[in-house]
């Protein structure tokens, strides 16, 4: 697969754990030339220096680190041509439980960072003669769960933006993409506090693929959709949830 | 009972638009109702014309939208329904929307929704259950790239009503979407600089029944939905827009996937 992506120039939000941190990987290997976001200054670095990738430190909540973090990743890649916006929150609640400063912050994570750093990157990536943005939304964006109301309402939003771009931005052939995950070990570190905490996936249901997925499983999607195979794909919302999705009661394939 | 009647119910932004139309309706059917919005006049208009209670309130301050609320309990003694309708539109493509008013946009037609529905959940929970109703848009289901930052906005709040029926339907509380297509005038408020922005049918894609919807179209489900004889609708997401959303060709035309 090495090549796949040779000489793409890709900057991912959220790289240095879960799902972003898998992709930073994945991207490099098929070639990509990387610049990755994050909080985490030490996680940060042991990405980089495993990878390849260059390190950014941003929160992706402020608007200033965002501007920061893309003029950045331009200079140091001489350009632009592909933007993967995995940076997210959680919070476990349902919507009478979350409180407003929860549910702003997951809003300020969850939406308002991946159209502020769209809008900053259309224009990279149409100097570049066109390329491909990701959306990392979630099943839960698709179906919502009550247990993660407001998370959920933040990545059903998402995936209209992604749709949205897609039809604004086709003509400059750039296309954009939402890749909706499901359960993926393991489980989301970050809350909107910035506290961390492992996972508690012990409740999680065995989609009918028979386990739950991995980070790798969602970047090799994530992948295909930046490379050359996918080149008429955009305004997609894709499921990777081992067909989670595919029925009111798809865990009981393996119940 | 069948109907609206004796049904206490707060209604926001309910000084102009499908929003006025939903007080109008809901006083005709005999229902008690307070109204917010942020135009004192036009306020008074309506509680004038239907005897509704109007509270002046902006739905994107946190603030004024717990003290309305607070008001519309001590004033209705109880509530049994919410019809979160305020909301504004903004024209444009997703890149052409500046960062403040996206945020504006955001407060508006999803937090305040998100704000209301978390302060009346629980009354209207403890008065024996009732209904939440808000007023999504067709672009909920499938965006419309020329108001695109709306489009986001109401994907949202389709999800948020969604949520509200899982977390509501064990005590009795319904949360369900209504998604007009267009309905004359169109939405008047803007965010703040983009007063040219309202919506203007001049511009809009009649529909093959030959008509644009109306306020009382629209009102006229709201107030099935909040009645009992709705109860078994829950978590619905419903479409009111002459078929302009069932298939792609009518879409077109609305223009759906032009421009």
């Amino acid at each position: 697969m090495s090549g796949f992506l040779d000489g793409r120039r890709a900057l991912v939000t959220g790289g240095t754990s879960g799902i972003g941190a898998s992709l930073v990987d994945r991207l490099t290997a098929d070639g990509a030339r990387v610049v990755f976001t994050g909080r985490d200054a030490g996680r940060g670095k042991e990405v980089a220096d495993r990878s390849g990738a260059t390190f950014v430190a941003a929160d992706a909540a402020s608007e200033e680190a965002v501007d920061r973090s893309v003029d950045l990743a331009a200079e140091e890649l001489g350009g632009l041509d592909a933007l993967v916006c995995v940076a997210g929150v959680i919070v476990d609640g349902t919507i009478t439980q979350t409180s407003p400063g929860d549910w702003q912050a997951l809003l300020d994570v969850n939406l308002t960072a991946p159209y502020l750093y769209s809008r900053r990157c259309l224009p990279l990536l149409r100097e570049s003669g066109g390329g491909s943005i990701v959306h990392v939304s979630s099943d839960a964006g698709v179906w919502g769960e009550e247990e993660i109301g407001a998370y959920s309402v933040t990545k059903a939003a998402l995936v209209t933006l992604a749709q949205m771009l897609a039809v604004e931005a086709g003509p400059s052939g750039i296309r954009v993409n939402a890749v909706c995950p499901g359960d993926i070990l393991p489980g989301m570190l970050t809350t909107v506090s910035g506290r961390e905490r492992p996972g508690d996936t012990s409740d999680w249901r065995v989609p009918p693929m028979g386990r739950i997925g991995e980070a790798a499983d969602v970047a090799g999607v994530v992948s295909f959709l930046l490379g050359p195979d996918s080149v008429f794909v955009t305004g997609t919302a894709l499921l990777v949830d081992g067909g989670m999705r595919a029925s009111y009661r798809a865990w009981e394939a393996n119940a | 009972m069948s109907g609206p009647d004796g049904l206490r119910i707060l209604v926001t932004g309910g000084t102009s638009g499908i929003g006025r139309g939903v007080v109008e309706r809901l006083r005709t059917d005999g229902a008690s109702v307070v109204f917010t919005g942020r135009d004192a006049a036009r306020g008074k208009d309506v509680e004038t014309a239907t005897g509704a209670i109007f509270v002046q309130a902006d739905a994107s301050d946190a603030a004024a939208v717990e003290g309305s609320v607070a008001r519309t309990l001590e004033a209705l003694g109880g509530l049994d329904a919410l019809v979160n309708n305020a909301g504004m539109i903004l024209q444009g493509s997703i890149e052409s929307t500046p960062p403040a008013a996206w945020r504006e946009l955001l407060a508006v037609n999803l937090t305040a929704g998100f704000l209301y529905s978390r302060a009346c959940f629980s009354p209207i929970r403890d008065g024996g259950g009732g209904s939440i109703v808000h007023i999504a848009s067709d672009t909920a289901i499938r965006g419309i790239p020329s108001i695109a930052a709306y489009s986001v906005t109401k994907a949202g709040v389709r999800m948020l009503s969604d949520m509200l029926a899982l977390e509501g339907a064990p005590v009795n509380v319904r949360s369900n979407a209504v998604c007009p297509g267009d309905v004359a005038p169109g939405v008047q408020a803007t965010p703040a600089g983009f007063s040219d922005h309202a919506e203007d049918p001049s511009n809009w894609t009649l529909p093959p029944a030959g008509r644009f919807g109306t306020a009382a179209d629209v009102a006229a489900l709201v107030a099935w939905l909040v009645c009992d004889e709705a109860r078994h609708m829950n978590g619905a997401t419903i479409r009111i827009d002459a078929g302009m959303g069932a298939g792609i060709a009518a879409g077109t035309a609305a223009g759906i996937a032009a421009d």
